[in-house]
């Protein structure tokens, strides 16, 4: 056996430049350049966000008479510009943002424009392709469905205060409880310090009621380590409050946990990554700053506007269902008035 | 000094704030005796992929709509399958294979024998199960669902059928289980093929281990185990040498050494680089922080031309080139990086 050794390995050597030509990543320019005709037409509609002279987000054009709507947090108060794909640029005014969806519609003077036609991003289904369009012949970035629209629950963006990791309970909920239920307390935690117990409900947070899982963590998720809370707690049908003074996630390092630490492996972040109230996500790798230009499915028909670069496997999409009711109200010089999300029916 | 992991292992411990974890309540010990694992066996494969599949790249926008149909099917055959894992404040992904409830999942998920597991299906309803062994040399490891029921199975893949270009799907758990999210499907391409080793550029983050690597006929061909630094060092335990000791796992056997130690002897010379090779050389996934490697000023999508003048054309080669000098030597590597061709001296350490 030992002496079949080295013909095997010669033969393995041999099969890897076999098929090494085929090893082709996904995201290659060659497949990337498939794309084009798929992108063509949406790029027409695609812009070229400047803020200062930083290429801050893409925007999509959604008037003949200069609309444009992009990506908000990016733009930071600085003097915007628009470079549109025939290098034409303009100097562009913001108009009305909206903070969960992280949108902001800005105004050129031009009269000529080709505006973006929408569709249901519902027609694309998981695993179907994705191109997100640039101001340019080829994609930015492409990628396949990974999760249709949906609704986060609980959704609410807060601005970040400095940054750092939120503060950590250590405990698990019941998630067939109609309410905030306690289902285990991990040991040497926080929680357990607190004296918080299986079993126990939690009714409110800083005497702020809560009525699920998603609305307890969204509060929880502003505090930081060494925060003090308040739970109101239903023991055995006693109501009893328990203070609790928020830790570090066991293995976080410098504030990142680990789950930070992976998610930012390979590729460059977007600033903001969470509080958006519907997402569509995608695997496609985009950079921040490609943010807010259209993503279409492989009929060119745009799904949706990229909203954010959020971990090492997601990118998200404000649906164009989402989006496409927000335009009028963003053609005002304000934040957009918040109205409640619709509920899938 | 301490010397970080040159791969990142995908277990999630506490996802988040308040990890939505379905504690097996009353964990009344059965007395049963272990459950009798009846390995799945391999389907013949009869059905043919479309056209598209085997060419060497889609050619045009029909070649991507023929791939999308066919994986619009796989998705929804599949996903019943893969379920999410959640061991103490832990979590991790599982495809299930028998259907009596066998879960495969990586040994790094699995850890030790006989602890609660909640297992919770794409629908959000869960199951209660027990971990039993793991094959820590290649990181596999097996759960075993113990409320009774009939589950949704997927098909057993063969790994050495699988070649560098093939077209593969991850299905998991990104970040653990989250409320109202289906499974989170990634579509990417076999990059390496090695006989522990799985590599694709189909994205993995902690929450995904454990989870399956399907092929494109919806086989399970890999369990997703471990990152490197770029987009393109996603790693997978390949089905077959899990399958040569998944009967002793299933008897709860822990073995093939400590978690998270490569498989290779220490003392021999060493790089710190794991590579895929590509048409130009063979391209840098990761560098071991503080690896002569790292020192030398390496980093990840390098692609190594020529080790000390002599060409590299394959990821082997390098490897060979390598286990050919002792630690001490003085190499020059000659690396593309973007445009740019760099000669850099970099002297062999000791692993």
């Amino acid at each position: 056996m030992k002496r079949l050794l080295p013909l095997f390995v010669v033969l393995f050597v041999l099969a890897l430049y076999v098929e090494q030509a085929r090893s082709q990543p996904t995201r290659s320019p060659q497949i990337i350049q498939l794309f084009r005709p798929v992108v063509a037409k949406s790029a027409k509609s695609t812009v070229r966000v400047l803020a200062g002279d930083k290429e801050a987000a893409l925007g999509v054009v959604i008037s003949k008479d200069g609309w444009i709507l992009t990506k908000y947090s990016e733009l930071k108060g600085n003097k915007l510009t628009v470079k549109f794909i025939d290098g034409k640029s303009l100097d562009a005014e913001l108009f009305g943002w909206d903070v969960p969806n992280d949108l902001a519609m800005v105004k050129v003077d031009a009269a000529d424009l080709t505006p973006i036609e929408w569709t249901d991003s519902t027609i694309s289904k998981a695993g179907h392709w994705v191109a997100s369009t640039g101001a340019g012949e080829d994609a930015v970035a492409i990628g396949v469905v990974s999760v249709p629209a949906r609704e986060i629950k609980g959704a609410k963006f807060t601005p970040p205060s400095g940054g750092g990791a939120s503060g950590y309970l250590g405990l698990a909920l019941d998630l067939d409880f109609a309410g905030v239920k306690i289902q285990e307390v991990f040991k040497d935690t926080p929680a357990q310090k607190a004296g918080l117990k299986a079993d126990d409900q939690i009714l409110a947070v800083n005497k702020e009621a809560v009525a699920g899982p998603e609305e307890f963590l969204a509060i929880l998720s502003k505090n930081k380590p060494g925060d003090e809370i308040k739970l109101t707690i239903n023991r055995d049908e006693k109501e009893q409050d328990f203070k609790v003074t928020l830790g570090t996630r066991p293995g976080n390092k410098g504030g990142k946990s680990r789950a930070d630490m992976q998610n930012s492996m390979g590729s460059k972040l977007s600033d903001r990554r969470a509080g958006f109230p519907v997402i569509l996500q995608h695997d496609s790798v985009i950079k921040p700053s490609d943010c807010g230009g259209p993503l279409v499915n492989l009929d060119g028909k745009v799904l949706g506007i990229n909203i954010s670069r959020a971990g090492r496997t997601e990118t998200y999409a404000i649906p164009s269902e989402v989006v496409r009711p927000l335009l009028e109200a963003l053609k005002t010089k304000k934040e957009a008035p918040k109205e409640p999300i619709k509920k899938k029916t | 000094m301490t010397r970080l992991p040159r791969v990142i292992f995908l277990f999630i411990t506490s996802v988040s704030v308040a990890s939505f974890i379905l504690l097996v309540s009353s964990a009344v010990a059965q007395d049963v005796k272990q459950p009798e694992f009846k390995a799945p066996e391999l389907k013949p494969l009869v059905d043919k992929l479309p056209a598209s599949f085997y060419k060497k790249t889609p050619e045009n926008v029909e070649d991507l709509k023929s791939i999308q149909d066919h994986v619009d099917k796989l998705v929804e055959k599949v996903t019943p399958s893969v379920v999410s894992v959640r061991i103490g404040a832990s979590s991790g992904s599982g495809v299930i294979v028998t259907k009596d409830g066998f879960v495969l999942t990586a040994g790094h998920v699995s850890g030790a024998p006989n602890r609660d597991v909640t297992v919770i299906f794409h629908t959000g309803k869960t199951a209660k199960g027990k971990t039993l062994g793991g094959n820590h040399g290649i990181d596999s490891g097996l759960i075993k669902i113990t409320t009774p029921g009939d589950y949704p199975v997927a098909d057993m893949g063969d790994s050495s059928e699988v070649k560098a270009g093939h077209w593969c799907m991850v299905i998991a758990h990104p970040g653990g289980y989250r409320q109202g999210r289906a499974p989170v499907v990634r579509l990417g391409r076999m990059l390496n093929t090695g006989a522990t080793t799985l590599t694709t550029d189909c994205a993995l983050v902690g929450g995904d281990s454990g989870g399956p690597l399907f092929d494109m006929h919806g086989r399970v061909i890999g369990i997703n185990s471990r990152i490197g630094q770029t987009m393109l060092a996603n790693m997978h335990v390949p089905v077959n040498p899990f399958r040569d000791s998944w009967e002793k796992i299933a008897k709860g056997d822990v073995f093939g050494g400590k978690l998270g130690t490569p498989a290779v002897k220490t003392g021999g010379p060493y790089l710190g680089v794991q590579t895929t090779p590509n048409v130009d050389g063979c391209v840098i996934l990761a560098v071991t922080p503080g690896s002569p490697a790292d020192k030398a000023g390496l980093k990840p999508n390098d692609v190594i031309r020529k080790f000390d003048g002599k060409e590299i054309t394959a990821a082997p080669e390098l490897s060979k080139f390598v286990q050919a000098r002792k630690a001490g030597d003085q190499v020059l590597i000659e690396v593309l990086r973007g445009d740019e061709k760099l000669s850099i001296k970099l002297e062999i350490g000791k692993r």
